[in-house]
């Protein structure tokens, strides 16, 4: 990004290689819709693309594409007036959102026990406050530092820290141990 | 589930399609604001009146506390301007601490000189303060906006807090000037005339920040 700031067209697929994933992958488990995704995926790095003056050098690009898709998202919501965690999704969109990769070596089974631990985990997560929520899902789940994170919340590294073991302490209270297999295979 | 792969080329596509300048430090944009800033601040400073205004105080009077506003005028816009090695800036907290501790801070200092230097703080009969809050905001106003408008479209996060500290940073920098200006130091012309300006300019950034500071969606889809 350093470089794409300070003029160098040309390593923008690179850029987009790098963040463009993680981002539809948060993006997607937020909206839990691929089409809006995808067109907030697309929104953030054109903005990405539009502030590129204002990057500070040096910094970590990650929080940064984060903190804009986040915005993208907050104001399409108030825009439309749109529920994103709508609690009646159907069954194929849950499967969708979750990132589990299906594991070659694990039985028809142990595939099956996974994912339901996946749709308990994000039930239980759609109980527990935005502020912690969101926390949670950018450590855990988007594997950004806590430091990062905060930047993207635009807090401190402690508030961070607490609400997202907050957040692990009220799921480990609805799931038990399990949770500990589940967030594994979420990540 | 990974990005569609057609999405690159649309992104691509849209991204060729659209100009954006390369990075500028905002510090050098800055070098051409502050002269700006401070000749408007200036050229009101002598509208005024100028020094003359408030000569016959004692050297101590002037030093001592115009040191202590430039500190602080110094430390809130590093703090509100300058953004670390993140890119986006500090964190709410921070900027919201800024906002509260200068006028905070300055007016705490102001007591302070007053109950050490007692001569200092007499009541003048007709100075409540309304000249210097008028020209505490007619002098910070300019440095605001420019400052706002270094930063425009750059704040996904708090634009708001981002606003507010820069509007106490710009109310501390024209509180330098009144200080020259102002040779009244009693607490409650000091409230009035000196410190609420600080804290309606935080106010009037934090609407700024949010109007210009803030980075929104398109409002037609990219």
């Amino acid at each position: 990004m350093d470089r794409y700031a300070a003029g160098e067209d040309c390593v923008f697929g690179a850029l987009y290689d790098y963040v463009a994933p993680k981002l539809h992958s948060f993006l997607l488990r937020r909206t839990r819709d691929p089409s809006r995704a995808e067109d907030l995926v697309q929104q953030t790095l054109l903005q990405m693309h539009c502030a590129r003056r204002h990057f500070t050098p040096g910094a970590e690009v990650m929080p940064w594409a984060f903190a804009i898709a986040r915005r993208l998202m907050i104001d399409g919501m108030r825009r439309t007036n749109r529920e994103f965690l709508a609690s009646n999704e159907n069954e194929e969109e849950r499967e969708r959102a979750s990132s589990i990769p299906p594991e070659t070596n694990q039985g028809p089974d142990a595939v099956f026990a996974s994912k339901q631990l996946a749709l308990r985990i994000q039930a239980e997560l759609s109980r527990i406050p935005e502020a912690h929520r969101v926390a949670f899902e950018l450590v855990k789940q988007d594997g950004l530092s806590m430091a990062e994170a905060a930047e993207v919340l635009g807090t401190t590294v402690a508030a961070v820290k607490i609400r997202a073991h907050r957040t692990y302490a009220a799921l480990r209270l609805a799931l038990g141990d399990a949770i500990d297999g589940g967030l594994g295979g979420t990540r | 589930m990974t990005a569609p792969a057609d999405m690159k080329a649309r992104v691509l596509a849209s991204v060729r399609s659209t100009r954006s300048p390369p990075r500028v430090s905002p510090w050098k944009i800055a070098a051409w604001i502050v002269p700006v800033a401070v000749a408007v601040a200036f050229s009101l400073f002598m509208a005024v009146g100028g020094f003359s205004h408030g000569e016959g105080r004692p050297g101590w009077m002037y030093i001592g506390p115009l040191l202590g506003w430039i500190a602080v005028a110094v430390l809130a816009t590093w703090g509100a301007f300058g953004r670390g090695r993140s890119a986006i800036g500090r964190n709410k907290a921070t900027l919201a601490v800024i906002a509260i501790a200068t006028p905070a801070v300055l007016f705490a200092m102001m007591l302070v000189y007053d109950v050490a230097f007692p001569e200092a703080s007499v009541w003048w009969p007709g100075r409540a303060g309304f000249k210097c809050f008028g020209l505490t905001l007619a002098m910070a106003a300019w440095p605001l906006v420019g400052m706002a408008l270094v930063r425009r479209s750059s704040d996904p996060v708090h634009p708001g807090a981002t606003g507010a500290a820069l509007g106490a940073a710009s109310g501390a920098w024209a509180g330098v000037m009144v200080h020259l200006w102002c040779p009244v130091s009693h607490p409650a012309h000091l409230a009035i005339g000196h410190i609420l300006p600080i804290v309606v300019l935080s106010l009037f950034g934090l609407f700024l920040g949010k109007r210009v500071i803030a980075l929104h969606a398109p409002t037609s889809r990219a």
